[in-house]
């Protein structure tokens, strides 16, 4: 961690002795090859050394670091887990970058005004472990719940199964305190919900870490539900479960969780974690509803009903609560399992209108014919967040190149269906190139005057998400594997 | 002042561009039923009315989202969801005045906010002009949708200054089959905050828990001698209804609170309008308190001890307590909102706002909006690059 024998980073040594001095230099890494692990996060293709990584404790020490780097004019963003899937926490330019995972105290839990303050370093899950047994829980459950941490989450506004429901991330988050891109704490609302102002909370949520660094968040604590139903629907054909999909939200009924699984992605799922599940047939839905135990069996019975009229083979009920973890495990590890099926993978986060998602399987299959990739499909189908999943050979440069095609033209079938090029994932620097796609010159324009408040040198974290800066300068060429969503 | 009505988004975009380039200060304008909300306006300018903005852009009703213009009224907009069994369930006062547009841009919520979420829940898309007349949006049509900076937060109670408000896609909730009001008569602030804990974390889910103090509530109380009621309502299917008001009647028994009962159909809906309707409601000064939870029952009972004859109503599960007083408190507005009120409501992570007074020319920051959360400079700043010259809406809101 100390070796200045391969001391290559090219900051001015007075900034680096500087950041050691603020944080001590257990807490900064200049070693080339010790920086090399955060030249990118889940999103491999693209690849950016940082020049130095600092790993601050407390919002001070965030605060001297940012007004360092303004000093010697230097780049600088945060990381968390850096399990972001669009490259959001790539260092372009290099430049410093602060991961905040050693901030990991759940500093507060109130439970009757519902709310917690975490640091941005605390795990997803922690929170709910932390909540077991009183009855609340931490509502967005995004699948790297495991590793990616709460400020990450902040950053890229992230979803999850269960945000079908119960909202996605900004929903959840009350206030923010954090560090301008000039170095100054500040807060933005807090426990209470109705704060005075602009709602300038809100708009650091899914900003990707371009606005501020975020050091301490208050978040919302959702009460758990008495009672739930997990059920998995059996189909023969994928068509028949998108037209249930379709059937069960148009019918008025918001479930918990809509998920799909098609079968190949189905058969990985059975090889990693021996469900069980039915290996002959083409698509499973997992559908939870969960609220008053008394009108529970009603509605279980209401989304059977309507899964058999569309055409599944059979409905079968979670008989257990561990049957259900296990079925839940089993959904969130999924692309974990699709590692067993090629060896490489790349997948999209569009979204389209939920009915018509059985228009968008058919499209992508045909994509996915017409480029000659194979492509497998796990959804967050309830609110129309699809994540077709291309595997291809990183070896052969043809299929890179089709890879690309291929995904490229999905999410412009999903913005020609009226959706979005991301759900959950962000921009990053994967998408920013759609971003021309789906906002006008005014949009953006009116996007870059908003950072420029916040972060007029643009100094944190540049050239993500908005195309208008300059161009990235790294050339997309490689996809490789990624563990995602 | 002079009042124009672009009938397009592009004629209202046009009109901001010619008010910009004449540095014309501009007053955006929907149902007119809030102007009181906000200082007042000290310099002339064009009111831009979004009247002739009305029109159902996309209604895809098996999505459960709608595209409209914002100026459509909440009760054009609450008929046409009810013929489809869908709702927005945000209780604005006025509906058959007040529009989308100007609900958004004052963020008002009322008493379902406790189960079902606030504008800013229900807002996925947004277009609005600036102050230099440029068009745009954020957002989108789909339920979930990451891409970019998120508009619709930043609008949303933002009260026209950083844009007009043209278009927004708001997500739909169904209409419960039925819904029941439980209603409970209380004495004593400890009893209150009893019952307030427990329906925090009941298992019956209420949609809304409202305290009432005064005598304009005492038709719905079960014991009219007794100083608050509390009124609970749950919405659901008919078996997790009749389920919920037997399990609230007998755990608010256990919490002290004895003798709930069960509001006729008739009584539960003038209840609730009347609940609705009372943030709008004519008082000499009506003044909102809005802090966490937990501090309702401190600021309802120094309210009731500065003047035992005003009225409260409460969405007390989220900390909203609105007062009217049909007298002007002897302290006046600034001793009532910044020495006595204020300091409270920081405790309580809260603040005071002034929703009517009789001299609104007196008004100042600190009297309307109470403390801002968030740094003065990042506002303005915010504000400088919507509306440089400072046209929308000037004098009115937090920036100073």
């Amino acid at each position: 961690m100390h070796g200045s024998a391969d001391l290559e980073s090219t900051l001015p040594v007075a900034l680096i002795h500087e950041l050691q001095q603020i944080i001590g230099v257990d807490g900064v890494l200049t070693a080339h090859s010790d920086r090399m692990v955060y030249e990118c996060d889940g999103f491999t293709i693209e690849k950016s050394c940082p020049d130095v990584v600092v790993f601050p404790t407390t919002t001070d020490q965030i605060a001297a670091v940012i007004q360092a780097c303004n000093r010697f004019e230097t780049p600088f963003l945060p990381r968390g887990a850096g399990t972001s899937l669009a490259g959001g926490t790539l260092p372009i330019g290099g430049g410093v970058m602060l991961v905040l995972t050693r901030m990991t105290n759940i500093e507060e839990i109130n439970l009757r005004d519902r709310y917690a303050v975490v640091q941005p370093g605390v795990v997803n899950i922690r929170l709910t472990q932390a909540l077991a047994g009183t009855g609340y829980h931490y509502a967005p459950d995004p699948s790297s719940q495991g590793a990616c941490t709460i400020g990450g989450n902040v950053a890229t506004n992230s979803g999850g199964p269960h945000t079908l429901k119960y909202g996605v991330t900004v929903n959840h988050v009350l206030g923010v305190e954090a560090v301008s891109s000039e170095g100054e704490v500040f807060r933005l609302g807090g426990p209470n919900a109705d704060p005075a102002g602009l709602d300038l909370a809100g708009v650091m949520v899914g900003s990707e870490g371009t606005l501020a660094v975020v050091t301490r968040v208050w978040v919302r604590l959702t009460r758990n539900p008495e009672g739930v139903r997990t059920m998995l629907g059996v189909f023969d054909s994928v068509d028949d479960a998108t037209n249930a999909i379709s059937a069960i939200i148009g019918a008025g009924i918001i479930p918990a969780a809509l998920e799909m699984v098609d079968h190949d992605i189905m058969v990985a799922l059975e090889e990693a974690f021996q469900f069980g599940f039915p290996l002959d047939a083409e698509a499973i839905l997992i559908i939870e509803v969960d609220g008053i135990e008394a009108g529970l069996d009603a509605q279980r019975d209401q989304i059977i009903d309507i899964c058999e009229e569309a055409g599944a083979r059979e409905v079968q009920q979670a008989e257990n609560e561990q049957h259900r973890q296990q079925l839940w495990k089993a959904r969130k590890q999924a692309f974990g399992a699709i590692g067993r099926l090629a060896s490489s993978l790349v997948t999209q986060d569009g979204v389209v209108p939920r009915t018509q998602i059985p228009q968008m399987y058919q499209k992508i299959m045909e994509i996915g014919e017409k480029y000659d990739i194979r492509i497998v499909n796990v959804f967050h189908a309830g609110d129309g967040n699809i994540h077709p999943v291309m595997l291809f050979d990183e070896r052969d440069p043809s299929q890179i190149e089709r890879v690309l095609a291929a995904g490229g033209e999905i999410l412009q079938a999903c913005l020609d269906a009226g959706g979005s090029v991301t759900g959950e994932h962000g921009i990053g620097v994967e998408k920013i190139q759609f971003m021309k796609q789906m906002f006008s010159e005014n949009d953006l324009d009116v996007m870059a005057s908003l950072r420029s408040a916040f972060n007029p040198n643009n100094r944190l974290s540049p050239d993500k998400m908005l195309p208008t800066a300059g161009a990235c300068g790294v050339e997309r060429h490689a996809p490789s594997k990624m563990v995602a969503q | 002042m002079q009042s124009l009505q672009p009938g397009t988004v592009e004629e209202l975009a046009g009109l901001v561009e010619q008010a910009y380039e004449q540095s014309v200060p501009m007053y955006p304008l929907g149902g007119q039923t809030a102007l009181h909300y906000g200082l007042p306006a000290k310099t002339d300018g064009w009111g831009i009315s979004t009247e002739k903005l009305n029109r159902v852009i996309d209604f895809p009703v098996k999505d459960l989202t709608l595209t409209v213009e914002t100026g459509i009224t909440i009760q054009a907009l609450a008929d046409m969801l009810a013929n489809e069994g869908l709702m927005l369930p945000l209780d604005v006062p006025q509906q058959s005045q007040a529009t989308l547009g100007g609900v958004i841009a004052t963020n008002c919520n009322g008493p379902r906010r406790f189960g079902y979420g606030t504008v800013r829940d229900y807002v996925i898309g947004i277009q609005a002009v600036n102050g230099k007349g440029q068009l745009f949006h954020g957002g989108g049509r789909v339920v979930k949708n990451v891409a970019g900076y998120d508009f619709c937060k930043l609008l949303t109670g933002s009260m026209g200054t950083l844009g007009i408000i043209s278009q927004a896609t708001v997500k739909l909730k169904p209409v419960p089959e039925e819904a029941v009001t439980v209603a409970v008569s209380l004495d004593d602030g400890a009893t209150v905050e009893n019952c307030i804990a427990m329906l925090m974390e009941s298992p019956t889910v209420p949609v809304a828990v409202e305290l009432l103090y005064g005598a304009r509530w005492s038709e719905y109380a079960g014991d009219p001698n007794r100083r608050y009621t509390l009124a609970v309502q749950l919405a659901g299917t008919e078996s997790e209804i009749t389920w919920g008001q037997q399990r609230l009647a007998d755990d608010l028994k256990a919490c002290g609170a004895p003798g709930a009962f069960a509001l006729s159909s008739e009584a539960h809906v003038a209840l609730w309008q009347q609940i609705q309707e009372f943030p709008a409601a004519e008082h000499e000064l009506t003044i909102q308190v809005k802090t966490v939870s937990s501090g309702a029952v401190p600021v309802i009972e120094k309210c009731t001890e500065t003047d035992p004859q005003c009225t409260i109503q409460s969405d007390i599960g989220n900390g909203v307590v609105t007062v009217g007083f049909e007298e002007m408190p002897e302290t006046g507005i600034s001793g009532l909102v910044v020495s006595q009120l204020g300091p409270l409501a920081t405790v309580y992570h809260g603040h005071v706002e002034t929703l009517r007074c009789p001299a609104p020319e007196d008004l100042t920051l600190g009297t309307m909006w109470g403390q801002l959360s968030g740094p003065q400079w990042l506002h303005n700043r915010v504000k400088e690059q919507f509306d440089p010259r400072g046209l929308l809406n000037p004098g009115r809101f937090v920036y100073q």
